[in-house]
């Protein structure tokens, strides 16, 4: 019995995974899809959390600087950058961008272990600013469960 | 009349005649007629009027009546054509674009008449002036040209007509020397002679000179250094990030496009 409670532990260890998920502002409905949560509000502001493997392993300030790096290669400009600390407390780093299309991208990175909690947002600068601070709350409230 | 007196006379109508000459081709031959008259008494032979070698030389361009006017050709036109080009070339090339150049004015019959570090000067076949100036436009950038015309040919004709004059005045006066009986009248006629033959040594030098520039035309070429290419580099463009993309897929869906897509 003890040989197979063990054996029930340790598969269980191994073969767990979190899902990302974070509070949607107010007025946003979930969609499905590749996120493990995505919500969008009437006007076509998107919010969305996933999880990534921190592989390679690594501190936050390399994945901070690898998602800078990546989205300045794609034209982005960053406008702000701040570490925040999620409501869980978890540390990470929010980044927001003008995507010079007129729409604002932010995204918040957290690394947890072997984890990486990555939440975002996108939406029309008029229509992000308008709702900053609830979107920006969103991002702070990701988590791994 | 005496001799002294009729050389006296001679030498003064001699004398008048080497000045008088430059003018009479734009005379009208009427007004040139009272100066061209002799003295009855001069001898013998018939004495040519001074005016008479410039009447054969103005009738040889001149139409005759009742003919059309001849048009302008090279033959009774004489214009010294100089050229003046700039242009640019690195400054390591200026040697062999000097080198092409002069091969280009003696291609064409030509010559090299200077050369400078940053330039040269050559001489071209009048006739073939402005395909030289074309040919030039063929060895590298030219940024500035100019032509001059001189035409000399009223200045050629006039010392053409004085010439003659003059020649056909030492003839007389050689005529004249043989006949002259005393000392006097022999050293004035000799100086005359001196005189007049100086005039006829620089009329033709003069001529030749007038000759040696309208055949070849002069084109000088001045060379400047190229301006170096200036990459222009807008400053508000934003510097493209060092480094390479990390072989990390999530990396790559990670904007705001993939994020505002529903499938």
């Amino acid at each position: 019995m003890k040989h197979i409670l063990i054996t029930l532990a340790l598969a269980l260890s191994v073969g767990c995974t979190h899902k990302a998920t974070m509070s949607a502002p107010t007025g946003f409905g979930r969609l499905d899809g590749p996120y493990d949560f995505r919500a969008v509000n009437p006007v076509g502001v998107v919010v969305a959390a996933r999880r990534e493997e921190n592989k390679p392993r690594s501190d936050l300030g390399f994945w901070s600087a690898a998602v800078d790096l990546q989205l300045a290669r794609k034209g982005y400009s960053r406008t702000a950058a701040m570490e925040i600390k999620s409501a869980a407390g978890v540390p990470g780093r929010l980044m927001k961008y003008d995507t010079g299309t007129g729409a604002v991208y932010w995204v918040a990175v957290y690394a947890v272990g072997a984890e990486l909690l990555v939440a975002e947002a996108t939406g029309w600068k008029d229509d992000v600013d308008a709702n900053g601070d609830a979107i920006q709350s969103s991002l702070l409230s990701a988590n791994l469960n | 009349m005496t001799t002294r007196k009729l050389a006296i006379a001679v030498i003064a109508m001699c004398a008048c005649g080497g000045a008088y000459a430059g003018k009479a081709s734009r005379a009208p031959m009427k007004e040139m007629a009272p100066s061209a008259m002799a003295p009855e008494d001069v001898g013998p032979a018939p004495t040519p009027s001074p005016t008479q070698p410039a009447t054969a030389a103005v009738s040889s361009s001149a139409p005759k009546t009742g003919d059309k006017p001849p048009e302008a050709t090279p033959t009774n036109e004489m214009v010294i054509y100089t050229g003046a080009v700039s242009m640019i070339e690195e400054p390591e090339k200026f040697p062999g674009l000097i080198d092409h150049i002069i091969d280009l004015s003696e291609s064409m019959g030509g010559r090299l008449q200077a050369r400078r570090d940053n330039g040269v000067t050559i001489r071209v076949p009048s006739l073939r002036f402005r395909e030289a100036m074309t040919k030039l436009d063929a060895l590298g950038i030219v940024t500035h040209r100019s032509v001059s015309a001189e035409d000399v040919s009223e200045e050629f004709h006039d010392a053409e007509v004085q010439l003659t004059n003059l020649q056909a005045t030492r003839k007389r006066l050689q005529e004249f020397l043989t006949k002259a009986n005393d000392i006097p009248t022999t050293l004035a006629v000799e100086r005359e002679l001196e005189r007049v033959g100086s005039e006829i040594d620089r009329l033709e030098g003069r001529m030749r000179f007038l000759q040696a520039r309208a055949s070849l035309s002069t084109i000088d070429v001045t060379i400047a250094e190229k301006p170096r290419s200036i990459t222009a580099v807008a400053p508000s463009a934003p510097a493209r990030p060092r480094g390479i993309a990390l072989p990390i897929d999530w990396l790559e869906k990670l904007d705001a496009d993939h994020l505002a897509t529903f499938e």
